[in-house]
């Protein structure tokens, strides 16, 4: 398990952000150092507002920053289908567009010219979040875990080297939560794909991450552990509960802070 | 027809009522012509006076410059998405020019484009860019964010954005900026037309007014409004709400 033998897909150098709006100087991302190696899912807990998400939109290319970010050894300046935002927002998808469409459209951006193998890889990557006879639907006829399964899709369709997951599951169901974490484990893997996850609920991390980082209110990473439990992971998984004791604990503190 | 029931009993109550007006004698006939003379002035203006012809002409008019108009809007439009400073310089043209009705510019559009169909066109085109340019900024400004880094995070140009992501997303913007300025167009072009009086190409339904109102033919008169009225529903039925069904209704998108 060693990092030596496996690619770093993901290096974050000496990250700093500050918001520029606001009155108080202080950094929301205040040097903040990541390497990430490839097929690793790694999930990132924190309290509210300690700038996971601004962690994320950073590496998708979304905001300015200090330091550098490089996927696969080229530096992060802007958006790109290489990485791909899947959103907490049921919206992500395009209303106008039915669901077959709206995964088809970012593979045009992606360089698939001919319609009809677009729409094969659509339909492949539609039937493995379940959802092909949902092709000709419209978002809005749609439940909000399937708008998931569909953004889920739509993210995979375009290979990209990096998933980047904010709190994708966070507006769902108890029930269909844990389904679709399980969907997107077995897709994780199945796909080879490095996915950043964040979430707030431990439970999710532990189930799903590899490597599992809790970020601060100082704006930086306090917690970073390998999860090596045995999978599948349930909560009566040996070691489930020491490891979210460790996390419940630090996640107090921070909040107490 | 279910649906429309309410508004048929309407109209049929209307009617009922103005021949009953009429019956009474109450008002003069040449200010309140009967029913019986309304019908029958329609059916000489098709027979007789080429009103059919006259309506073509009137159409064939506003399309051109309606044509115009929005293709004008929608690039106007996007560019003021691609460039803040355009967006602040239009944004002041088309709250200045909003204001300015078609009719007050006929003296300068004659002065510009002489007598013939260019002022009429012209007249056409200011009804429609403005309102249509208001309505498609404020449906671009009102863009879910959403939709707009979805589109971001797969690196689409500004031109792309603009196609497949802002005109989409504000499209019932689009579709009600389009009413207000076909609404708008169409009284414009009516009242240009009862101005000039015929071009050498042709006349238009305005003429047809002007006319019947010069010979005192009052029923004629009321013929051409309801010809007007019913290019109205046409046009709100089989054209605008055909479009609505098939994009922003299918879409679930409500405004």
């Amino acid at each position: 398990m060693s990092a030596e033998n496996k690619n770093v897909i993901l290096q974050v150098t000496n990250l700093r952000k500050i918001y520029e709006d606001s009155d108080s100087t202080k950094a929301i991302l205040d040097d903040v150092n990541l390497s990430l190696n490839e097929n690793d899912f790694l999930c990132i807990l924190g309290p509210s507002g300690c700038g996971k998400t601004t962690l994320l939109r950073c590496i998708a290319g979304f905001e300015k920053f200090e330091g550098t970010i490089e996927v696969n050894g080229v530096e992060v300046r802007k958006p790109n289908t290489d990485r791909i935002l899947v959103f907490q927002d049921f919206n992500q998808l395009f209303p106008w567009k039915t669901v077959m469409q709206n995964v088809c459209y970012p593979l045009i951006k992606f360089g698939i010219k001919d319609k009809k193998e677009r729409e094969e890889i659509a339909l492949k990557y539609l039937g493995k979040v379940g959802l092909e006879q949902y092709k000709d639907f419209y978002p809005h006829q749609l439940s909000g875990g399937m708008k998931q399964r569909v953004a889920i899709a739509k993210a995979l369709a375009v290979k990209p080297k990096l998933i980047l997951m904010d709190e994708p599951f966070a507006s769902l169901d108890a029930m269909t939560r844990r389904k679709l974490q399980k969907e997107l484990l077995k897709l994780s893997k199945s796909e080879n794909v490095t996915v950043i996850f964040i979430t707030h609920n431990i439970q999710e991390a532990i189930v799903l991450g590899t490597r599992i980082m809790l970020m601060s209110r100082s704006g930086n990473f306090k917690l970073d552990m390998e999860n090596t439990l045995p999978r599948p992971i349930t909560p009566s998984s040996e070691g489930y509960a020491e490891m979210w004791d460790i996390f419940n604990n630090a996640l107090n503190e921070e909040s107490l802070s | 027809m279910k649906k429309c029931r309410v508004q048929i009993i309407f109209i049929v109550a209307v009617i009922a009522l103005w021949e009953i007006v009429y019956r009474t004698g109450v008002f003069p006939e040449l200010m309140f012509p009967s029913i019986g003379s309304i019908m029958k002035s329609l059916w000489t203006g098709f027979a007789e006076d080429e009103l059919a012809g006259m309506v073509g002409y009137s159409l064939s008019l506003i399309l051109r410059g309606l044509s115009i108009g929005i293709l004008l809007a929608f690039v106007l439009s996007s560019l003021s998405i691609i460039s803040k400073t355009f967006h602040k310089i239009y944004n002041l043209l088309v709250s200045v020019f909003d204001l300015v009705p078609g009719v007050a510019l006929i003296p300068l559009a004659i002065l510009w484009f002489g007598i013939g169909e260019g002022p009429i066109i012209f007249i056409v085109i200011h009804s429609i860019i403005w309102p249509m340019s208001r309505s498609i900024i404020d449906g671009f400004q009102s863009v879910p964010k959403i939709y707009i880094e979805s589109g971001k995070n797969l690196g689409l140009s500004k031109f792309e954005m603009v196609k497949d992501i802002y005109l989409p997303a504000s499209f019932s913007n689009v579709l009600s900026g389009m009413k207000i300025g076909w609404a708008r167009a169409w009284r414009g072009l009516i009242s240009a037309e009862m101005i000039f009086g015929t071009t050498s190409a042709g006349a238009g339904i305005g003429w047809f007014i002007f006319m019947k109102r010069t010979n005192v033919d009052i029923a004629g008169v009321f013929a051409a409004l309801i010809v007007i009225i019913l290019i109205g529903i046409i046009v709100e039925y089989g054209f605008f709400r055909v479009i609505e069904k098939n994009t922003i209704k299918k879409w679930g998108i409500r405004q």
